[in-house]
């Protein structure tokens, strides 16, 4: 490498020749909308032709009929999931591969996601995937897990929440969820929405019962509880679509 | 306003001869926006290290809902991109268009909206994301109220942006400017089209897009808020300061014109990558990894131009820590800029996906040529917008060995703890079953590299705390360079 | 275009700041990565949808093929005989240890699951019993389905360890 620039003099003066402008500097340097048009549209193609498309496909064959909205109850623990940032260290995304599907379970189809607002596939696993968790445990594993991580799991280096244990939702909370989800074409019905607290109530009863059967004594408005209806439902419905297409085709999916 | 005056040259030797101006109220706001970014820096990257100190030691969480990592991340993630970064890209702006434009910020009230509902915004992103308020959308965690004030303030900036250039006293634009207006422009489209919510509450809202939908338009944002905030104006601020810092000319002017339109172009395929081996449709993945790949040369041109403009100055790579600074900021760059393309091939991805290989990718980038490149451009700017010379040549220096010597021990710890875990993930063993059937296993076994990764976290805010003793003590001694000529910060 | 002169600065520095540039040409090697990565990327869009049917959900299949070729996996009761020894039942020992502690209990003695030391057996205490338990699960009692976790040895060698153990009958 010089260190000296070829033409120094040059350098510190004008150019030897008159520069003759590029194309670019006599069509685009000077227009500042025309250069800014031309910045929008070159930013714009690759979004339009990747997005648009999703709304026919999402529509059409990725659906699943045995794919339903959460419930009241699971929409208020699907919030809390949010809340708490368990997408920072769990995928809900278990990818084509036997060593995943070995591990977790099915691998994971788009029509599973319908309802999910918003998406939680999440980018890093620094716990395991838990697309798959609903019904792999019981009731009270995710209650101890919550309370202590280390007391089902040796070694967990995830943190404890025991606050989901007192906290309390409110039925009122809830509901202003399920309306706007409601209003956004998630098909719950009015009578669903007007019956937001029966239908909580009769979840988290169950819930709390199944607790007591392994001796644990909780309310039914505690965070735990909509917490563990979202895990417990985590997946159930992609894997019963999925044992239901692949009992129907010849092939499996 | 702006004073024309031939006294006191801040803007370099080239324009000897005509009428140089100065610009004491945008430099003004220059000063602001540095000291925001130092500040919100600071608190960024301690966040980070605490971060990784939790990672390799839970109970480092505290038992408290507002410090567990799941609320913490956030709050770092933005607190470095727009905190840090932005308040850097705005000092750099607000210093260097003037200066190419050859007129004043249009509306210094505009300026001083930008700057005070800037720092309003990460205050509030400061208060809410601990407290557990998210949009869980990765780098759009804000929830709506504060997402309306972005949109606000963008806007506020984008009229004081455009007003400058409608107004600017030559002719034509330089790259630097292209460079700026990319970004000004996709940051708009993005942060719209990806916030599009319904609120059920003043501090939860849903998307209106749902499921794979929903994540598409998400790492269509995700992918090029890394393009547009953290590339396309870091590249125009080196367009700027580099070649003003060794007071060289840009290597080539035709590569310039090709790789920003090919950057413009194809980064915004290039979002699915993200989402390999998901629900989206195979072909989507596939648009995302051949866009990924075309991606390499543009990116490289950007590399090229930076490197070929130190040709001729690395005599002052061993003397000017403003050089080793760009050297090292825009090499990481071409590093990760071939290294992300690498990952979108399904192949590799199947490996490095989920696991730390993307966090030691993402860190390269940020630490490597954000970091790196803001750096050089403080040291730059400060005694100049000061009208001084900077406190001490040597603890610059040593800023640049924590900070580069930090940076390596980072990614290659990351590097090495995510083919650790991705490579236990898929292992079988002589039956066919897997060897690590126990998540917990390929966890622990990452505990070194979770401590050598503090360390070298540890060592990159160090030399940031060595930058502000040494930025602090150049401040103080404000106004005392009569005539400051490049390398200004370095007159001996 | 190679005979063109590098290093002349197009004297535009009046207009970006007393910044000059030059107007070297493109480097070689760079315009062709340029248009390499462009045609392999075209080639790899028309290799992976139009000529070979290489859907993720298709290589699944084939990978679930291959391992079911490598590995066949033995029957309940050939695993079962395999893991009549010491060695295989100490190795159910660590599986045990390191898989079902959180339920049962370091000393079998239940917690979550049921107490595995009595003489209660609600699914069958016998050592096929107990395999056929561990390998499908209780889904309604939140008894995982090990066998596609664990494999059909690893789960005989843990049966075995358990009906040795444990109250088995």
């Amino acid at each position: 490498m010089s260190t000296e620039p070829k033409d120094k003099a040059k350098f510190d003066g004008a150019p030897a020749t008159p520069p003759n402008d590029s194309w670019h500097r006599r069509l685009m340097e000077g227009r500042a909308g025309l250069f800014a048009l031309m910045t929008t549209v070159g930013v714009s193609i690759g979004g339009i032709v990747e997005i648009i498309p999703m709304y026919s496909i999402a529509a059409g064959p990725e659906q699943m009929a045995e794919v339903t909205p959460y419930s009241p109850l699971e929409v208020a623990g699907r919030d809390i999931y949010s809340r708490e940032g368990c997408v920072q260290c769990h995928s809900q995304m278990v990818r084509p591969f036997r060593a995943e599907t070995m591990r977790y379970g099915t691998w994971s189809r788009a029509g599973e996601y319908t309802f999910d607002r918003p998406f939680l596939l999440g980018s890093r696993r620094i716990g395991p995937d838990l697309h798959r968790i609903g019904g792999k445990y019981p009731n009270a594993w995710h209650y101890e897990h919550m309370r202590d991580p280390r007391s089902t799991s040796a070694g967990s280096i995830m943190p404890p929440y025991s606050w989901l244990h007192k906290d309390t939702y409110t039925v009122a909370d809830v509901t202003a969820s399920v309306v706007a989800l409601q209003t956004l074409g998630v098909p719950y019905t009015d009578e669903e929405v007007a019956n937001v607290g029966a239908s909580i109530k009769a979840q988290a009863d169950a819930i709390v019962a199944d607790l007591a059967t392994a001796g644990i004594h909780t309310e039914p408005d505690k965070e735990i509880i909509a917490l563990t209806a979202y895990l417990q439902r985590l997946g159930r419905d992609g894997s019963a679509a999925v044992k239901a297409r692949e009992a129907a085709a010849p092939t499996p999916l | 306003m702006s004073t024309l005056t031939s006294a006191s040259n801040h803007s370099g030797q080239a324009e000897s001869g005509a009428n140089v101006m100065t610009f004491d109220a945008d430099d003004a706001m220059v000063k602001k926006f540095i000291l925001a970014s130092l500040t919100f820096g600071l608190v960024g990257m301690l966040v980070g290290v605490i971060l990784a100190l939790q990672l390799a030691f839970w109970p480092a969480n505290l038992d408290l809902p507002w410090t567990t990592f799941g609320r913490l991340r956030p709050l770092h993630t933005n607190a470095v991109i727009f905190a840090f970064t932005g308040n850097f890209i705005f000092a750099a702006i607000y210093y260097s268009l003037p200066r190419l434009t050859k007129t004043p910020m249009w509306n210094q009230t505009l300026s001083q909206i930008h700057f005070w509902g800037w720092q309003a915004i990460i205050v509030s992103a400061a208060i809410t994301l601990p407290l557990g308020f998210t949009q869980t959308h990765e780098y759009a965690e804000l929830i709506w109220p504060i997402d309306i004030a972005i949109a606000l303030v963008w806007v506020v900036f984008a009229i004081n942006f455009f007003g400058t250039i409608a107004t600017r006293k030559v002719k034509h634009m330089y790259v630097a400017i292209w460079f700026y207006m990319s970004m000004v422009i996709t940051i708009t489209v993005l942060h719209i089209f990806n916030n599009l919510a319904l609120p059920a509450t003043l501090t939860r809202s849903y998307p209106i897009y749902s499921g794979m939908t929903d994540a598409l338009v998400q790492w269509w944002y995700g992918h090029n808020a890394v393009g547009f905030l953290l590339t396309t104006p870091i590249l125009g601020i080196m367009y700027y300061f580099l070649p003003k810092s060794v007071n060289r000319p840009v290597y080539s002017y035709r590569l310039s014109i090709i790789h920003f339109w090919a950057l413009v172009f194809i980064y915004i395929w290039a979002g699915p990558h993200h989402l390999l081996y998901s629900g989206l449709p195979d072909w989507a993945q596939t648009v995302g990894s051949i866009f990924s790949i075309m991606l390499i040369a543009p990116s490289w041109g950007g590399m090229l131009n930076g490197l070929l403009t130190l040709r001729g100055a690395w005599d002052r790579l061993r003397t000017d820590p403003i050089v080793k600074f760009w050297a090292v900021a825009v090499s990481f760059y071409g590093m990760s800029t071939f290294e992300g393309p690498m990952m979108s091939l399904r192949s590799v991805n199947s490996l490095s996906h989920y696991t730390d290989w993307t966090i030691g990718h993402v860190h390269g980038g940020a630490l490597g040529w954000v970091g790196m490149a803001a750096f050089a451009c403080f040291y730059y700017i400060v005694p100049r917008v000061w009208k001084t010379t900077l406190h001490s040549l040597s603890l610059a220096t040593a800023h640049f060995w924590l900070a580069t010597v930090g940076i390596v021990l980072y990614i290659v710890a990351m590097w090495a703890s995510g083919i650790t875990q991705g490579l236990m993930w898929r292992a079988v063993d002589e039956g066919g079953q897997l060897q690590y059937a126990n998540f917990m296993d390929t966890v622990l076994q990452l505990m070194p590299f979770y401590w050598i990764r503090l360390v070298g976290g540890l060592m990159y805010l160090s030399g940031l705390l060595v930058m502000l003793y040494n930025i602090g003590r150049t401040i103080q001694t404000s106004g005392s360079a009569v005539v400051a000529a490049p390398p200004a910060a370095f007159a001996k | 275009m190679s005979n063109e002169r590098q290093d002349v600065v197009l004297g535009h520095a009046h207009e970006a700041d007393g910044i000059e540039e030059y107007d070297n040409k493109l480097p070689t090697w760079w315009v062709g990565l340029f248009f390499g990565c462009v045609v392999w990327a075209g080639a790899y869009l028309a290799w992976f949808h139009f000529v070979a049917d290489t859907s993720q959900a298709k290589m699944y299949q084939e990978e679930v093929a291959a391992a079911a070729l490598a590995w066949p996996a033995p029957t309940a009761d050939q695993a079962l005989a395999a893991a009549a020894t010491p060695e295989a039942i100490e190795e159910g020992r660590k599986i045990y240890m390191a898989n079902c502690v959180a339920c049962h209990g370091p000393a079998m003695k239940g917690g979550i699951g049921p107490d595995l030391t009595d003489a209660t057996w609600i699914h069958g205490g016998g050592l096929a019993d107990v395999q056929k338990t561990i390998s499908e699960g209780v889904p309604a009692k939140g008894m995982l389905s090990w066998g596609p976790i664990l494999g059909p040895q690893k789960v005989a060698q843990v049966a075995a360890f358990v009906h040795s153990s444990g109250g088995g009958m």
